[in-house]
Parts: structure tokens; C-alpha cells; sequence
């Protein structure tokens, strides 16, 4: 049975790569599918050397492969992930630390006399917060989860930046604001830390 | 014919129905595995059964389990206890779908 090499996989991965297959899950996938299909004409009496046979293999599967593997947004993940951040959304440890995490953001709201250089500081601190789980874990790895959970929480803080004029003085609208705001801030640190806990189980059980 | 729209739609129950028939499975075998058993008439191209196999990971029907082999990574997937059931269903309503089309296309079979 004739067997890639690690060099083999090695060139395989840096292919997809360039690519544009970025995330570590979908390209693990893929290395594999292309070297079992590599490995099977070799071992059906190929006896080509690995260069001409991967070749030979992408000119004919690599539109399939790139097509759905570069993709940075997908649907079907976005979905779930989202579906998975508001089933967060009602957990008592999102619920207790939006009333405890409200409480500090009033305090530091009400200290800075809230003007509109802090009230646009502070959605990108706690954005940028969230943002920096994923890469202090798994530094410029990417997975497709995480990524699709970004879009979300992006759209979701640049659209707070609507509502910072209105923010001037504490009023109904400006506690309804500071508790959605809470309330999101929370539930998207809970998902995002489940998602990096769920690749990083993954990764290490391989 | 071997790939033709009408399987499409198949997809998702044909690799619930190959999963509930082994433990676990990788992608290249579930492709090898559907030419296999119709004898090289349908072929699953890359492009059409991972995203298929994500959406059913996404939805809980699937359990993935990574492991190291001949050098590299290989994610194997198996049926959740979710997607035990949801196959039964799903085998349930292609089988249906079947009788009705066969009716359709040779009302004969139906009378008998």
C-alpha cells in the first residue's frame, strides 16, 4: 500500500491554502479527501510520482473544491451558530452576568459622563474583546464556526454605533440600550468561549 | 444520469441511511462507499457532500471525532441520537415519496 508522505501533506495544505480554503476545519477535510483519492490511484497501478498525480487530480476537482471551501460566510453555519447564541441568550450564567456586567457598565457610564468619543469606545472595546478569544487560543487559525459567529457579532456592534447620538443623558431608551447592549455583550463572550473550548477538544483529540 | 438533479435532493438521507449502517465514516469513503453499491452510477463530488455533511453536523444530526491517520488529520462522522431518529423519518418519507412516484410513472404497480 503506498502511502503519502508528510512532505506530500504538507504541499497539499499550503495548495489549499492559496487557495483561499482559510479555515482549519474545512481544509483538514479536504487534505484528507484529496490524499485518499491520490493514495487510491496509486494503489489501483498509477505509478505516476505524487506531483503528476495531484495534478492530474485538480485540474479536474479544483472548481468543486474551491467553490465551497473558500467560502468565508456560510448560511448554514451562520444559522447555527446564531440559533446556538440566542439559545445562550436565556442561560442563568448570561442572565446573572448581563445584571452584574449591567451594573459595572452603568457605573463607568454614569463615571464619564457619557459623550459620544466614549460611547463609541466603549461597543469596540467590548467587540474587540470578544474578537480576541479565538486568536490568543489558536493565534492565525481560523475555523469556520468561530468565523461565521464574527459576522454576526460585527453586525451587531457596528449597529450599536447608530444609537450612540440619542445616548447623551441616562434616559428609558438610554437603560434599554446599555441592557441589550449587556445582554449581547455576555451571550456572545459565553458562545464564543463554547466554540473555542468545542475546536480546541477537537484539535486535541486528534 | 449519474448525477443528475434528482439525486440531489436525496443527498442528506443517503448519507444518514450509510451512516446508520457503519459506526462511523470519513468523506472519501461515503463517496467511494455511494459508487460502490450503484456501481459507479452516482458520483458525489466533493463540492456537494461536504456542505451537505456540515449542514447535517450543524444540525445536530451528526457527531464528529477527529483522528490521525497516515499522516495527516481525518474527521469522521456518526449519527447523533437526534439523527438516529431523524434518518428513520427521512427513510420513512423517501420510501413514501417513492410509492407515489411509482404510481405516477406506472400506474400498473399501484393496482397490483
Amino acid at each position: 500500500m503506498r502511502k503519502l508522505t508528510i512532505e506530500d501533506i504538507q504541499f497539499i495544505d499550503t495548495y489549499l491554502w492559496n487557495s483561499d480554503i482559510h479555515y482549519e476545519d474545512v481544509r483538514i477535510e479536504m487534505i484528507d479527501h484529496v490524499a485518499s483519492e491520490i493514495e487510491h490511484r496509486m494503489n489501483e497501478g498509477d505509478t505516476r510520482d505524487f506531483y503528476h498525480i495531484f495534478k492530474e487530480y485538480m485540474v479536474e476537482n479544483k472548481a468543486s473544491l474551491v467553490k465551497e471551501g473558500s467560502k468565508p460566510f456560510n448560511w448554514k453555519i451562520f444559522k447555527s451558530v446564531s440559533i446556538k447564541f440566542l439559545k445562550n441568550l436565556v442561560t442563568w450564567q448570561v442572565l446573572l452576568g448581563s445584571i452584574a456586567c449591567f451594573w459595572i457598565f452603568n457605573e463607568i457610564y454614569s463615571y464619564f459622563y457619557i459623550d459620544s468619543v466614549w460611547g463609541s469606545f466603549f461597543p469596540t472595546f467590548l467587540l474587540v474583546l470578544v474578537a480576541c478569544i479565538p486568536f490568543m487560543v489558536f493565534g492565525k487559525k481560523k475555523f469556520s464556526f468561530i468565523g461565521n459567529f464574527g459576522v454576526l457579532i460585527t453586525v451587531f456592534f457596528s449597529f450599536n454605533y447608530q444609537f450612540i447620538p440619542h445616548l447623551k443623558e441616562p434616559s428609558t431608551f438610554y437603560y434599554i440600550y446599555l441592557g441589550v447592549l449587556t445582554l449581547f455583550f455576555v451571550g456572545s463572550l459565553k458562545t464564543m468561549i463554547s466554540l473555542v473550548v468545542f475546536y480546541k477538544k477537537r484539535m486535541q483529540l486528534a | 444520469m449519474g448525477n443528475s438533479k434528482l439525486y440531489k435532493g436525496s443527498l442528506n438521507t443517503i448519507i444518514l441511511k450509510l451512516l446508520e449502517e457503519s459506526e462511523k465514516m470519513y468523506g472519501y469513503e461515503i463517496t467511494q462507499k455511494v459508487k460502490e453499491i450503484t456501481k459507479g452510477e452516482l458520483n458525489i463530488t466533493e463540492g456537494a457532500l461536504y456542505p451537505a455533511l456540515h449542514k447535517l453536523e450543524a444540525e445536530g444530526l451528526l457527531d464528529v471525532e477527529m483522528q490521525k491517520v497516515d499522516n495527516r488529520l481525518r474527521k469522521y462522522y456518526k449519527l447523533t441520537e437526534k439523527g438516529t431518529k431523524e434518518t428513520a423519518n427521512r427513510l420513512n418519507e423517501l420510501e413514501e415519496y417513492i410509492r407515489t412516484m411509482q404510481t405516477i410513472i406506472n400506474p400498473k404497480w399501484s393496482i397490483s
